[in-house]
């Protein structure tokens, strides 16, 4: 098998969970999408280099790309976003769209990187040090920051997290 | 698996997104096809910087097409704002100066600001958000409009060894057709555009005038002057036209006195 063809294959098995967690980053699904092929794109190019060893943990070297592509996105995006001619389509919302649009609400109220570890430790079940190391912060400035995201989750959701905790 | 004080907010964020169901075909075809354009991108970069180094300049023209076929991205010229143009890379970094301190730079900005403008709010902060990319931020307004300048450090290796969204000059000059380079190799763009923030965030008949700078220091620096009170969300049209002009805007960011 090629490594384009090797590449393919984890994509595809991979491409739906980075979806969700691009989802929560970005709030919305256009954004997700470009975020996903923008970090399929540096995996890519990762996996067919010539040169170098072979990916040890693709998984986890592609949820990285990710989360740092959206940090700097972040960090450019008042800067640059670009004028378009008209504006995309509204994506077609599969499941509860209220869930969603009261949770992407609050995580918005949330600094880049507290959405960041929340995701990844709540999405994404990283454990603390894993998201430290991904992130390149402590393990005592994400167990801060997780805390102060779910706080600042409370605040904005107010009384009606329960109803969402509520299945 | 985690130990979660949470275990309901693991449960939210897998209800709100479990039955989300991407076009992952149409994702793995983009993410493949922007792959290979990245690919090409740097084996061209990197092409171009072995015949500098070599100092075999004029060569360049003929090898670097010859090693990618007509198919390949052509390393096209980097002066001038002719709308076909793309350089591979940012400016080179000669001499890197250092920035002023943080604590330094208000006094910076009052001193570049045109005279006689009502400046509120003036703040700068030195964001670590991005832990491996902090950058300096500042905000003001003039006469109730936001004006913003951010400055960072582009294109180190690491960017991309870490997964990072390596800076280039093409990714912003390529849709401008104002970005030119000076004589010492620093690129400047300068434009005036209706932002698009997406999802209804911004409001309606916002203006933007904004101008980049890439300089051989090795810092970009962004800047953009709105005619509403904030960047998105509230602010609401406070005037016309954004208070600084994009040539106003480039003289700020552009000037020495950033540097110690």
């Amino acid at each position: 098998m090629s490594k384009d063809q090797e590449f393919e294959e984890f994509a595809v098995l991979r491409t739906p969970h980075l979806y969700r967690t691009a989802w929560l980053l970005c709030g919305d699904a256009h954004r997700a999408e470009d975020l996903v092929q923008d970090t399929l794109a540096k995996v890519y190019v990762r996996w067919t280099r010539k040169l170098g060893r072979r990916l040890e943990n693709p998984a986890g070297y592609a949820h990285t790309a990710l989360v740092h592509t959206w940090i700097d996105h972040q960090r450019r995006r008042s800067s640059h976003e670009r004028p378009v001619g008209e504006l995309p389509e509204q994506g077609t919302p599969d499941g509860d769209p209220s869930l969603r649009l009261s949770l992407a609400a609050a995580l918005d109220a949330l600094d880049p990187m507290d959405r960041a570890v929340l995701v990844l430790r709540y999405l994404d079940d990283v454990s603390v040090a894993e998201v430290a190391d991904r992130l390149g912060v402590s393990p005592g400035a994400v167990r801060n920051r997780s805390m102060r995201a779910l706080s600042r989750i409370r605040d904005v959701l107010g009384t009606s997290l329960p109803d969402l905790l509520i299945p | 698996m985690t130990n979660h004080q949470e275990p309901g907010v693991q449960d939210l964020l897998h209800r709100a997104t479990g039955d989300l169901s991407p076009d992952v075909e149409t994702l793995v075809a983009g993410g493949i096809a922007r792959g290979r354009t990245r690919r090409q991108r740097r084996r061209v970069g990197t092409a171009i910087a072995s015949v500098a180094a070599v100092g075999v300049i004029g060569a360049g023209a003929v090898v670097v097409p010859q090693l990618f076929g007509d198919a390949s991205t052509p390393a096209r010229g980097a002066r001038g704002a002719d709308e076909n143009r793309q350089v591979a890379s940012a400016p080179e970094v000669r001499a890197q100066r250092a920035l002023i301190p943080t604590d330094q730079m208000e006094a910076v900005v009052r001193r570049l600001l045109p005279a006689g403008l009502a400046v509120t709010g003036l703040s700068v902060r030195f964001d670590r958000a991005d832990p491996k990319s902090p950058a300096h931020r500042i905000n003001f307004t003039v006469d109730g409009a936001s004006v913003s300048i951010y400055i960072d450090q582009y294109n180190p290796q690491w960017r991309l060894d870490k997964g990072y969204e390596p800076i280039t000059i093409d990714s912003e000059c390529a849709q401008s057709s104002s970005c030119e380079q000076a004589d010492d190799g620093s690129y400047l763009r300068k434009e005036s555009r209706v932002p698009q923030w997406g999802e209804g965030m911004g409001p309606a008949n916002q203006v933007s005038n904004d101008a980049s700078f890439w300089g051989v220091d090795g810092y970009r620096f962004y800047s953009m002057a709105l005619n509403t009170g904030a960047e998105k969300g509230s602010g609401g049209i406070v005037a016309v036209e954004p208070p600084l002009t994009s040539e106003q805007l480039a003289t700020i960011i552009s000037s020495d006195l950033w540097y110690r």
